[in-house]
């Protein structure tokens, strides 16, 4: 489905991305995990071209997103959920999800708003749909923030931390959201510090370190049994917290 | 939407500019120096007046009077923007070497006003003292020629260098002896002794000698049949009742008598007029620069456009609106006869949009760029973006600094006196001129200001209010 390669990127002379090749499957659950700024945030923003490339390809069902004219238009088959939510705060939780369905044309106004209630109704917050973002909890936030993709009929998810600006005990409501979506046949890419999240959730993770992947696995394989040696660091470094 | 203003604006322009029958013949002066010129019953009348009517009934033309600030009426006259200059304007060479003078029409003699209980009863007497004149008057020149020892102090108008010597900020006024019979009260006092003797004359464009010789002619005839003393006579004496110091009588005289408010209402409608128009342009303009800019900080396009917009930004906040008035009206209209005000509002609108250009730009610039992000991740294009999600919350954000630049807008139009535009801050200066106090004129147009503000104010929270609902 996705499939990322050779991607580089600098940030004038500070080299970011050093050669990065991945390939994301249908229904695949990948976790990215490494140290702060080894690159995660980065890569997932030149998924989506959010971040461009300084070069390499994103091939996408296909399509190289790189140098694309069109990749505006493939672009809203990639969801993605940010760290900080990122909701619209002039525009109230129905407006948040109604906005690009109705602004890309790809619904009317009527079924945007049917079909937003909906989603909202199954994450219990049809009563928050006149909500402004400020009325809301971090974690009620984020959910929205998740059903704002999802109405794209988005064939994959890209989150940049979804869970590391929520209070404790909102964790669970977003990560409850995230399997539920991954029950019905979501694709996901998921740069993550909750290691127990990504240990039991994800069928694949990958160890990033400076800008490379360093190992790639299934998720028994990089958490019981590392090889890289920078994996080994980092993992006995979070099992001492 | 762009070209359709343009096009309105050309359309206005040339409205103005057409459209005349009987040719005009315009008169810079200024009027607040009785009797040569002054207000009376909402007309700019007096002996200068009645002599330049005459000039126009022979040359069959239709007087139109402009009344701008003394030292204006040459620039007036040289640029072409008016035909003739008369306000009691004495010969010198360095005018002459400007514009050229009519024959003389009027003897002056300047004299030296003083408080009465004041010991100085000769120019010669003053060491070291400090005497106010009118700027770029007779008195003016003659002075800082003549006595090196003394301080000039040089006023926009002679009643303000009264009003210094009545508050004991100088020792005397130098000015013109007829208006200043007109003007001086029991506490002043003119010493007999003239301290030079002038004469007046109008003035045209140089090289005019056609209009010249016409009007040279017209005064002679005027001189022989000794129609201009009747002129003089006739307005001797019109000095005003209002020297009680009753609070209700000064009330009286500077807005009822002589259907004063009317000055002011003119003023108001100026003033605003002006304002609004400003505002709107500089929205206008304001706009197309921050998008400019942003669209090339964004996206790296429009790159001459950008250096266009930075230009303009930085030089109409580099330098100061009145200069921008005065290059507006008196360079960039020069050959063009357009409405005063809407030079007003033309000048003061590219004013305000350089600042508004800059508002809205660090509106743009404190959008939270996450919420920028995720727009564009949601699939949406630029232009969408910019339009659903920075720019009501840039709005938002920048509403505050909007009502603050508008209401210094509002107070910035006083300038357009300058260029003979009759606002708020001028009807005062009118009124002032006629009941020689500037108490009560000045702290009703004030009070005017003030509540212009103070709407504005009120109408800014209201929108603020409206758009912070979505706000925590």
């Amino acid at each position: 489905m996705l499939e990322i390669k050779n991607l580089k990127k600098e940030f004038g002379s500070k080299k970011v991305l050093k050669g990065i090749n991945l390939k994301v499957e249908k229904g695949d659950i990948v976790g990215v995990i490494g140290p702060s700024g080894c690159g995660k945030s980065t890569m997932l923003k030149c998924i989506n071209l959010l971040v461009k490339p300084t070069s390499g390809h994103v091939i996408f069902l296909g399509d190289d997103l790189v140098d694309n004219k069109r990749f505006e238009v493939i672009r809203r088959k990639i969801g993605m959920v940010f760290q900080q939510f990122n909701l619209f705060e002039n525009m109230t939780v129905l407006e948040n999800i109604t906005l690009a369905p109705t602004l890309l044309k790809i619904m009317s106004k009527k079924e945007a708003e049917n079909e937003a209630l909906a989603l909202l109704d199954k994450i219990n917050l049809k009563d928050k749909a006149n909500s402004y973002p400020h009325e809301l909890s971090g974690g009620q936030k984020q959910r929205v923030a998740i059903v704002r993709t999802l109405i794209m009929k988005c064939d994959i998810i890209l989150f940049d931390e979804p869970t590391s600006a929520l209070d404790p005990e909102m964790i669970g409501e977003v990560t409850n959201l995230m399997r539920q979506i991954a029950r019905d046949g979501m694709t996901m890419v998921i740069v993550s510090h909750e290691i127990n999240f990504i240990k039991n959730f994800c069928t694949k993770v990958i160890f990033m370190s400076d800008g490379i992947i360093l190992e790639e696995g299934s998720s028994d394989e990089i958490f019981n049994h590392p090889k890289n040696p920078k994996l080994i660091n980092f993992l006995s470094k979070i099992n001492n917290i | 939407m762009k070209k359709k203003l343009l096009l309105l604006l050309f359309v206005l322009v040339f409205a103005t500019a057409c459209g005349k029958k009987k040719e005009k013949l315009v008169l810079a002066t200024e009027a607040g120096f009785a009797p040569y010129e002054y207000y009376y019953n909402n007309e700019i009348v007096g002996v200068d007046i009645d002599i330049a009517k005459e000039i126009a009934d022979k040359l069959d033309m239709e007087l139109v009077i402009k009344d701008v600030y003394f030292d204006s009426i040459i620039t007036e006259v040289k640029t072409g923007k008016s035909d003739i200059g008369a306000a009691g304007i004495s010969y010198t060479e360095e005018r002459s070497r400007e514009v050229d003078f009519t024959i003389d029409y009027m003897e002056s003699r300047q004299v030296l006003i003083v408080k009465k209980n004041s010991k100085i009863n000769s120019i010669d007497k003053i060491k070291n003292g400090k005497i106010a004149v009118q700027l770029g008057s007779v008195a003016d020149s003659y002075l800082t020629e003549e006595y090196k020892n003394i301080t000039v102090i040089r006023e926009k108008k002679f009643l303000a260098a009264i009003q210094d010597l009545k508050d004991d900020k100088v020792v005397g006024v130098v000015m013109d002896e007829i208006p200043a019979r007109e003007l001086i009260t029991d506490e002043l006092v003119i010493l007999p002794d003239p301290l030079v003797t002038d004469h007046y004359g109008m003035v045209v464009k140089k090289g005019n000698r056609a209009l010249l010789n016409k009007i040279n002619m017209i005064i002679e005839e005027l001189k022989e049949t000794g129609k201009i003393d009747e002129f003089l006579l006739s307005h001797l004496g019109v000095k005003e009742e209002s020297s009680s110091n009753n609070l209700i009588d000064k009330f009286y005289y500077s807005v009822i008598f002589d259907g004063r408010y009317k000055y002011i209402f003119e003023g108001l409608r100026n003033t605003l007029l002006i304002a609004l128009g400003a505002v709107i342009l500089g929205i206008i303009l304001g706009t197309i620069c921050a998008v400019i800019r942003n669209i090339h900080d964004n996206t790296g396009k429009l790159k001459l456009l950008n250096i266009l917009a930075k230009i303009y930004v930085t030089v109409i906040r580099g330098t100061p609106s009145i200069l921008q008035l005065m290059i507006m009206y008196y360079v960039i209209f020069k050959a063009l006869s357009v409405n005063i005000v809407l030079v007003g509002i033309l000048s003061f609108g590219i004013n305000s949009g350089a600042y508004v250009a800059e508002i809205i730009r660090a509106g743009f610039n404190s959008v939270d760029k996450g919420q920028i992000e995720a727009g564009y991740a949601l699939g949406l294009h630029y232009s969408q973006v910019t339009s659903k999600i920075v720019f009501p919350i840039a709005l938002r954000n920048i509403l505050p600094a909007l009502g603050n630049e508008f209401i210094t807008l509002v107070k910035e139009t006083s300038v357009g006196a300058y260029i003979g535009i009759l606002e708020l801050t001028k009807s005062s200066d009118i009124i002032a001129s006629r009941t020689y106090d500037y108490f009560f004129p000045l702290s009703i147009i004030a009070i005017i200001y003030l509540i212009i503000t103070l709407v504005l104010t009120k109408l800014f929270s209201i929108m603020e209010r409206r758009l912070n609902h979505a706000r925590n």
